[in-house]
């Protein structure tokens, strides 16, 4: 292990830190209105200085932090999961389901992720949950497409055809020799992911259509921190720094983790 | 386990590669299908567990106690496999997952048959190393790791995994040199016996076929053109095409069968040698007559 992956684990360890604990280390309830203490600057009380409604910034970045976290996880599970099961069901029995799969995995592919995110949660309407159903159902493609890649050149090995003979069924078979050579190619997929999402989250909270207020969420606080943006540019820095800082750091992750699993450039950030 | 086909004809896109196979073997029989490469003897194996390629179609009755496998569904299909017939493949090293150690690899195929708990499969799987002659530290090896002979020993184990009544081998042990061949040929011979399996040998090797197996059918073109007891098949075969393939490596020196065999998309209707037949007349150019043991008209 490199100098370079030593630190890649230990700022890793520190974004999985702040996600579980972090809020425990807020200050102030990150919901609690105070008008006479609003757009305070930084001060023993309120570390980081207080938002356009007196609220505790470093309380609601820490806060943020977590339903950032989880949510990117929960958008990034989604998609793996029906990615993964779509690719292994048009790999695994070809003809018409592939074909079917096929055509709705390029239908969804030739849309920018975000505008198909949007459109979804537009439907849907805002919230966090509908949030990540839209960016999980922007984002299952992917997976589908390496994971149907894999099976169908793996399924016409030998021992895939040994394994039919002496009598394994499909799951037999996808268990034990589809799925643990997609694997490597799908963990550093799963690594931007979760990258990538933490991103397009904050983009639908900016646009008013993620997590719904008072929830603490990084891409919300950039969007209350326009008005202030000349006289008090923190408001913006803060979570700004947060959410690059963590996206950074993920695809720093997923970058070490493709160059140990010496996976060539086949696999998409 | 008696296996008895009848007119067993396979098409696969469209071209008829098998044609008109009849063949029996009886319960604890050890049967060898001769051939040169091409004949159509794997596809032949496929055809009795049916995993054909796609875009095959085949045609005739293949009997297994009495029950019709060609009629079977895929998922009955697949109760047989395994626990009622069993498959060594040729090259062992393909026939191994890499990612898997061997004992663990025996173990699943073990699981999928019996509902035993994981530590009854690897105590299963051990016992099956041991019966196979490998080394039981070796569980944990993989298969890279282990000789193309151990590999194969592996590949039997697994296909003793789930008691199997017949044993299909399809050239098992020719990608070895020649004494690792004969141990393996060995291995299967009193694994065989012992578990009282049926074999079905599928080689081009006559010397294995002579020692493991006491009836064979030599096979050209998709076709069985000769089934009779192993030494008279071996040592007085009666149509022209065993004959020469018998001659071509015999002890005196090695004589080529002039010719090439034919392609099947372009196989004229009559009899399948008949363009390489040094014995070939007017009426080879009709189909002979399969009389149970020759296919000439002679």
């Amino acid at each position: 292990m490199t100098t370079s992956e030593r630190f890649c684990i230990v700022a890793v360890a520190g974004i999985v830190v702040l996600a579980l604990f972090g809020p425990l280390f807020a200050p102030n309830d990150p919901a609690a209105v105070s008008v006479e203490n609003r757009l305070a600057p930084p001060s023993m009380r309120y570390p980081l200085g207080t938002d356009g409604l007196g609220r505790c910034v470093l309380s609601r970045m820490l806060h943020a932090g977590r339903v950032t976290i989880f949510a990117a996880l929960a958008v990034t599970a989604t998609g793996l999961a029906v990615g993964t099961s779509a690719g292994l069901a048009g790999g695994y029995w070809g003809g018409r389901t592939d074909a079917i799969l096929n055509y709705v995995v390029n239908v969804f592919l030739s849309f920018p992720a975000l505008l198909l995110a949007l459109v979804f949660v537009s439907v849907l309407g805002p919230g966090l949950h509908h949030g990540i159903a839209a960016l999980a159902a922007a984002s299952w493609m992917r997976y589908a497409r390496v994971v149907r890649g894999v099976v169908r050149t793996t399924r016409q090995l030998t021992y895939v055809q040994a394994a039919l003979a002496m009598g394994a069924g499909p799951f037999h078979i996808i268990r034990f020799h589809l799925l643990p050579p997609a694997a490597p190619a799908l963990w550093v997929m799963a690594v931007f992911g979760v990258a990538n999402a933490i991103l397009a989250l904050a983009v639908l909270s900016f646009l008013g259509l993620g997590v719904v207020p008072p929830t603490p969420e990084w891409g919300a606080m950039i969007e209350a921190s326009r008005p202030f943006l000349r006289t008090h540019p923190g408001l913006l820095l803060w979570p700004a720094g947060a959410l690059i800082g963590f996206a950074a750091t993920l695809h720093w992750a997923g970058e070490t983790l493709r160059r140990r699993e010496r996976l060539g450039l086949e696999v998409e950030r | 386990m008696a296996l008895k086909i009848e007119g067993l004809s396979v098409q696969v896109g469209g071209v008829p590669i098998l044609k008109d196979i009849d063949l029996a073997i009886a319960e604890g029989e050890h049967f060898a299908v001769l051939g040169e490469s091409g004949a159509g003897k794997s596809l032949l194996a496929l055809s009795i567990i049916r995993l054909l390629p796609a875009g095959s179609r085949p045609e005739g009755r293949i009997l297994l106690d009495g029950t019709d496998l060609n009629a079977l569904t895929q998922q009955e299909m697949r109760k047989l496999r395994g626990r009622t017939i069993g498959m060594v493949f040729e090259q062992p090293w393909s026939s191994l997952n890499p990612a898997f150690s061997c004992g663990s690899q025996i173990a699943g195929v073990v699981r999928l048959h019996h509902a035993v708990s994981p530590a009854a499969a690897r105590a299963r799987a051990r016992h099956l190393l041991r019966l196979t002659g490998v080394p039981v530290e070796r569980y944990t090896a993989f298969p890279h790791q282990l000789s193309g002979g151990m590999q194969q020993r592996v590949a039997i184990a697994i296909a003793l995994a789930g008691d199997p009544k017949l044993i299909i081998a399809d050239e098992a042990g020719t990608a070895l040199d020649q004494e690792r061949q004969d141990r393996i040929a060995a291995l299967l011979q009193s694994v065989v016996s012992e578990t009282n399996a049926a074999l079905l040998l599928i080689t081009h090797q006559f010397r294995l076929a002579r020692a493991l197996c006491s009836r064979g059918a030599v096979m050209y073109a998709g076709q069985i053109v000769e089934t009779a007891q192993m030494e008279m098949l071996l040592d007085r075969p009666r149509h022209p095409y065993a004959r020469m393939l018998v001659d071509a490596v015999s002890p005196s020196g090695f004589r080529p069968i002039p010719g090439a065999a034919p392609e099947f998309a372009s196989m004229s209707g009559g009899c399948r040698f008949q363009p390489r037949c040094p014995f070939a007349e007017e009426q080879c150019a009709k189909p002979p007559a399969w009389t149970g043991d020759v296919r000439c008209w002679k």
